[in-house]
């Protein structure tokens, strides 16, 4: 399959998704009512229904879902890693405690910007600690193990912030921040991270042909040209950002980044340039998808979208760690 | 030598009674009661003489603590057993503070654990109090708060047309059936915009279609971003809702815990369903 159409493919497949999701809520719609809101002639509760609040919430799963595929692809490409992920390395952790840390002072109420900033703060200084880690050690192993003491720290620091919060019921909080979940997200919360991830795209796509030659070993790729500083740089400023944005609306949702690119490699030659935009768009269908079936599974309280993601995602991080070639390490 | 060593076995024998003999005078004159949690506070500090009370929990003085003034000025104390038996009381008082476990241990040191139960409608409050106060040894005191609570329910303004209202507190939760809210909302005459059981999350696809007549807003006045910034409560749908629908505010701390006071989340809907005016509402 050539890239054009898997990606047309796979662009065929999320629209089908986030319609699928739309046509889930907790009132019932008939198809009829569906489309004829879905094209803004429904009866206006049914517009309002779809629009404000189904539409949002399936579009912000293929948001993060998208910016955690292709965190993750440019991760693992730039760590030459199949098991680098957001999540994994603690840039999900460092970056949910970033937000919580401007919530917890207060500083959250000086502009609808501060907490995407924050967020995107937290996010930037953990994959700037990753890369310099990666310059001392060789090591994989080291560098995921440097990952999960970060995502330990940050999470850590996060219960002791709210545990010092004046008020207990801060606490359910938490919950939210380290669950995920997209659930009651509005155009606003969307539209407020957008430049963010759009800003991370454009870093990550500068430096996308980069990886290819990455592959090859850091002396090669240097060889044919590739300036590995700002490659560095770009992913870890593009990551950074896209990752940043998306915990900033639903939280940290782990392993998103490494199942997405895991299947889609396969498909483009394990050319890690030509993983990019497909590992995003099948980030963004796993979760739209994922939040249908929290929506669909008879619980007395509606499951985490990030418990779905974990309970889907931590079984295939484990797979692909115990497939990996000794040599890798 | 013989007189010297008599003295000092008088004096060892002095000195191993003392203590003894000063704490069971202390003890003869007041009790020393500890509450481990808010909700024990309210009983203890409406109950007990404020000369028994030894500690309160740390969230006494707490904004969705009814008591809090009344609380200020006494020590307070973490619901840790080994920080309780420090405390040296006759009585402690709970209703979940410090674990499950924590009343066996206490009792095993021999002191008098009363524990409060949950109270879901104010039928269980009035027993809830009365049993608080006779455990308490101040039976009358209990009786008191019953009459009142009575006395200010009889005197009720009385209306015509039951309006529905939803209840909808600050992190987006809502009161159906079978909950201690829905009691408050049968009490002042209104009935549940919700018919489902129990507590859920605000249904904001139904409150597209369908509108109560009133909101009735918990815990807005101590909310804020640290705490609440998940909330569906701020979604669009939500905070139209809000913006046109008529509110009532009943303050968090009236109906934090199950006790007394729940009265005054009776009299605030009652007020606001015949017009008088009530706080405005907001959620930034």
């Amino acid at each position: 399959m050539s890239d054009r159409s898997l990606i047309a493919t796979l662009m065929a497949v999320a629209v089908l998704a986030v319609l699928a999701a739309c046509l889930i809520g907790s009132t019932s719609m008939s198809l009829e009512r569906f489309l004829a809101a879905l094209f803004g002639v429904g009866a206006a509760g049914d517009v309002i229904v779809l629009w404000e609040i189904r539409m949002p919430r399936a579009l912000a799963a293929l948001v993060v879902g998208g910016s955690l595929g292709a965190s993750g692809a440019a991760l693992q490409g730039l760590l030459r890693n199949p098991l680098a992920e957001p999540g994994v390395l603690g840039v999900s952790a460092c970056s949910a405690l970033g937000a919580t840390l401007v919530l917890f002072y207060g500083l959250a109420g000086l502009s609808s910007f501060v907490v995407p900033v924050a967020a995107i703060t937290g996010a930037l200084v953990a994959t700037a600690l990753l890369s310099l880690a990666a310059i001392r050690t060789s090591s994989v192993i080291t560098l995921i193990l440097v990952g999960v003491g970060l995502s330990s720290f940050a999470g850590a620091l996060m219960a002791l912030l709210l545990n010092l919060a004046p008020n207990p019921f801060t606490l359910s909080d938490l919950i939210s921040w380290t669950l995920g979940s997209v659930a009651n997200k509005s155009f606003q919360d969307l539209v407020l991270v957008l430049p963010f991830i759009g800003a991370g795209l454009v870093f990550l796509r500068i430096v996308a042909r980069d990886l290819s030659a990455l592959t090859l070993g850091e002396d090669a790729a240097s060889g044919v040209g590739v300036n590995l500083r700002r490659t560095r740089l770009f992913v870890i400023l593009g990551t950074g950002l896209i990752t940043g944005a998306s915990v900033s609306i639903a939280g940290a949702i782990g392993f998103v980044g490494i199942v997405a690119p895991h299947l889609i490699r396969p498909l483009v030659n394990h050319d890690p340039t030509r993983t990019l935009v497909p590992s995003a768009l099948m980030g963004g269908i796993i979760l739209v998808v994922a939040d249908i079936a929290i929506r669909l599974i008879p619980t007395p309280a509606e499951l985490r979208l990030g418990v779905m993601a974990a309970l889907i995602g931590a079984p295939a991080f484990v797979w692909i760690a115990m497939n990996r070639q000794v040599s890798d390490g | 030598m013989i007189r010297l060593l008599a003295l000092l076995i008088v004096l060892f024998i002095a000195g191993c009674g003392g203590p003894d003999t000063i704490t069971a005078l202390e003890k003869n004159a007041a009790r020393r009661i500890v509450s481990l949690d808010f909700c024990a506070d309210q009983y203890v500090l409406k109950l007990a003489d404020p000369a028994d009370i030894a500690a309160l929990s740390p969230d006494a003085t707490s904004p969705f603590s009814y008591m809090r003034e009344q609380a200020k000025g006494f020590p307070r104390a973490r619901p840790r057993a080994e920080d309780i038996l420090l405390l040296d009381p006759d009585v402690v008082v709970r209703t979940y503070g410090g674990g499950p476990n924590i009343s066996r241990l206490l009792e095993r040191a021999g002191i008098n654990v009363v524990q409060i139960g949950y109270a879901n409608d104010l039928a269980a409050v009035r027993e809830i109090v009365r049993d608080a106060a006779q455990k308490l040894d101040v039976a009358e005191a209990g009786e008191t708060v019953v009459a009142e609570m009575d006395a200010r329910l009889a005197a009720l303004p009385r209306y015509d047309d039951a309006p529905s209202i939803l209840y909808l507190t600050s992190k987006g939760a809502t009161a159906g059936l079978n909950t201690v809210i829905n009691d408050l909302i049968e009490t002042s005459g209104a009935s549940n915009f919700l018919t489902r059981q129990g507590w859920s999350n605000i249904p904001l696809e139904e409150l597209v279609y369908q509108r109560p007549n009133i909101i009735a807003t918990g815990f807005f006045e101590t909310s804020d971003l640290t705490s609440d910034i998940w909330t569906p409560a701020r979604h669009p749908v939500a905070q139209r809702a809000l913006a046109e629908t008529k509110t009532i505010n009943l303050s968090g701390a009236s109906t934090s815990c199950g006790a007394w006071f729940l009265v005054d989340a009776v009299e605030a809907l009652t007020r606001g369903i015949i017009g008088e005016p009530t706080a405005e509402v907001s959620i930034e």
